[in-house]
């Protein structure tokens, strides 16, 4: 079964000899342990067998033929595209970029950026943490560079477009991104994931952030796939002493799931966030891991996470808050509500405490409950219809995520289609 | 001259999950009256005003209410709103993540949709909802948050109220508007609702005590009790009521 996903790596002479370890790693350890399966803990509601009955064919490079949906060419932003996995230059807009920003493919870095990129590549993430991870580091190569130097603050967000449709059936598409914040730099970044085609596409991204001391980070990724895909993504963030980040994680599209955020706070009073929401139709699959680490003294955790789930949708939230000995002073808030539409829909809620220090202030808190008639009638009783209602209370429920998206115009139009969305699912 | 009632209660029986609240009741209200209904708890005051209003949990069994001539029972909650049918809620619910004022204006252009009205703009709104602001004495941050979230309880019915100004209804049924007031915010409630009245809007004030139509002269005063008007009169009814208390029912029968 495994053996499909794998085609074996080119060896390129050019490539550094720590690129060829990493992806031998990920070949190994992919052979040795193969895809997670339900038997294990952490991936017990991940059904997988779908996507390991579809033979998925790496992403082949060629033409590019096709436009971006004008609902999102957002303005007032940097814009860089990959249709997937592949750079296009066409459909990127990178005007007056800062000189000292570095933007740049993965592959391209292995030679520009060697010294650099092997400080950061992998180390959050290790290729052999799990199946997904190993094949990501036996195809390294399609990704992006991103740096920014001691004190650069971009003024723009840089809006990451992923596209899919160059047309190939059943495309695997493996992704490492690195973004890397030195001292004092300041950046938003928007990691979009748009489906636009037909074709089944399995999509498998792997993101490793370090924001060095006093950095300020807003990441905003939003996976809008088609509903056919299968989007497995993990994301590591190492912050340093008084770095700040904020997460937001949006999962609107593909039939399958699977979402692991790893936020390790481990400089003295950094302070990090993760808002998320997820909206479950049909029979998606929509499963939600974080992870928080405290590992020094004096930080700040905030954490919302919504679910939004109708028909047969499935939904897990696992979200574990770890306080390491040290970490005294921990200020860290935990909260995950979640929405069922319909009886059919389901949720999984496992919120976790892990503290070993003694002076920390941490809480944590989780619901799952159907829309509250009352609240309804309320806004029936002022002369709302109910289809009108259903959409506000959600609006109201999601906008409690949304209403901080770093980008206004993206936020206007994550509302609209959550309802239409929604409202094609006859709530 | 006598004008047609507003609102026509003909020996309403209601149920609410399989109990007899409402044993036969009977209320005719014409364009520009007041009238206070009062009674005891669980007289069925509140299942009154959410059987006006259209709530699902409370189910008609017998006896009909006509609005303008029109049977109600068939109407959603909606439609009587849209009508110019308004309830000022004894326990306003939270409405999470919902700006008060995206709602209130959700909720006008709903109705002025329904009557075949333009509706109104976001500039427009703003303008008109801070006249509207005045007479309720709150400020302008209290729309930007959401509906009755963290109101304290003055500020949960003076947001009714609020939206009663602004919605414009025909006929208002205030439950229990005075509860849980100080008198500073009973007084504003109270103007609010002097303000408001005119000959053609009316108003049915469902309430325990009398403290509140010390300031809002009503033109009847009807006692509730066990799910049946046992009296009816004017204003002095309501000061025997406050003299002597509910018990006086009792003696009386």
């Amino acid at each position: 079964m495994t053996a499909d996903f794998l085609t074996e790596p080119a060896i390129h002479q050019e490539h550094p000899d720590f690129i060829q370890k990493l992806r031998s790693q990920g070949l190994h350890a992919f052979k040795k342990y193969g895809f997670p399966t339900s038997r294990q803990e952490d991936w017990r509601f991940t059904p997988l067998e779908t996507l390991l009955e579809t033979q998925f064919i790496p992403s082949a490079s060629g033409a590019i033929d096709l436009d971006i949906p004008e609902d999102f060419l957002l303005s007032d932003v940097y814009r860089i595209t990959l249709v997937d996995g592949e750079l296009s230059p066409e459909l990127s807009d990178l005007p007056e970029l800062p000189e000292q920003l570095v933007l740049c493919t993965l592959s391209d870095a292995f030679t520009d950026h060697s010294e650099l990129i092997q400080k950061y590549l992998h180390q959050l993430i290790s290729p052999a943490e799990n199946g997904f991870t190993a094949l990501n580091a036996a195809h390294l190569g399609a990704g992006l560079l991103i740096f920014l130097p001691a004190g650069l603050i971009l003024d723009k967000p840089l809006h990451i477009l992923h596209l899919d449709g160059k047309g190939q059936e059943n495309t695997a598409v493996h992704l490492h991104h690195l973004l890397i914040l030195e001292d004092n730099a300041s950046a938003t970044v928007l990691m979009h994931h748009l489906g636009t085609s037909s074709q089944v596409h399995f999509t498998n991204v792997l993101t490793e952030i370090s924001a060095a001391r006093e950095s300020r980070l807003s990441i905003c990724k939003i996976q809008d796939s088609t509903d056919a895909d299968y989007h497995i993504s993990h994301t590591a963030l190492h912050q340093a002493e008084d770095s700040e980040i904020q997460v937001f994680s949006v999962d609107i599209g593909a039939r399958i799931v699977r979402n692991d955020i790893r936020m390790h706070l481990n400089g003295k009073g950094s302070s990090g966030s993760i808002s998320g929401v997820f909206v479950g139709r049909d029979r998606q699959i929509m499963d939600q891991h974080t992870h928080i680490h405290h590992n020094s003294p004096n930080g700040t955790s905030r954490e919302l996470y919504k679910g939004i789930l109708t028909d047969h949708a499935r939904g897990v939230f696992n979200g574990l808050i770890y306080v390491a000995p040290d970490a005294q002073q921990t200020d860290s808030e935990q909260t995950n509500r979640n929405l069922l539409l319909a009886e059919t829909a389901r949720m999984n809620s496992n919120p976790q405490l892990e503290i070993h220090a003694d002076d920390v202030r941490c809480s944590h808190g989780s619901s799952t409950g159907q829309l509250d008639e009352d609240a309804l009638f309320y806004l029936q009783s002022r002369g709302i219809d109910r289809k009108r209602a259903l959409a506000l209370m959600i609006e109201g429920f999601a906008g409690e995520v949304l209403n901080d998206l770093p980008c206004s115009s993206l936020q206007a139009k994550m509302f609209s289609h959550i309802t239409d969305r929604l409202a094609l699912a006859k709530i | 001259m006598t004008s047609t009632p507003l609102i026509d209660v003909h020996n309403l029986h209601v149920e609410v999950e399989g109990k007899e609240i409402l044993k036969g009741i009977n209320l005719t209200v014409k364009p520009g009256e007041l009238h206070a209904v009062m009674g005891p708890n669980g007289s069925g005051k509140s299942t009154f005003a959410n059987t006006i209003s259209g709530h699902e949990k409370y189910r008609i069994t017998g006896g009909t209410i006509h609005y303008r001539g029109q049977d109600l029972a068939e109407w959603s909650p909606e439609r009587r709103a849209c009508e110019g049918i308004f309830q000022s809620f004894q326990y306003p619910v939270v409405i999470p993540g919902v700006n008060n004022i995206y709602f209130l204006k959700t909720a006008l252009n709903a109705i002025r949709r329904y009557r075949e009205e333009e509706e109104v703009d976001a500039m427009d709104f703003m303008q008109l909802i801070r006249e509207k602001l005045k007479t309720v004495k709150l400020d302008e941050s209290f729309i930007h948050r959401p509906v009755n979230e963290g109101f304290s309880g003055g500020e949960k019915k003076r947001n009714e109220i609020l939206q009663m100004v602004t919605l414009e209804p025909t006929l208002s049924v205030l439950d229990e508007t005075d509860s849980g007031l100080d008198i500073d915010a009973l007084k504003i409630v109270a103007e609010g609702v002097n303000q408001y009245r005119n000959p053609e809007r009316s108003f049915v004030v469902i309430t325990h005590y009398q403290r509140l139509l010390n300031y809002l002269e009503p033109d009847y005063v009807h006692v509730l009790k066990d799910g049946r008007i046992v009296t009816s009169g004017g204003r002095e009814l309501s000061d025997k009521l406050e003299l002597e208390g509910y018990t006086w029912l009792e003696n009386n029968e």
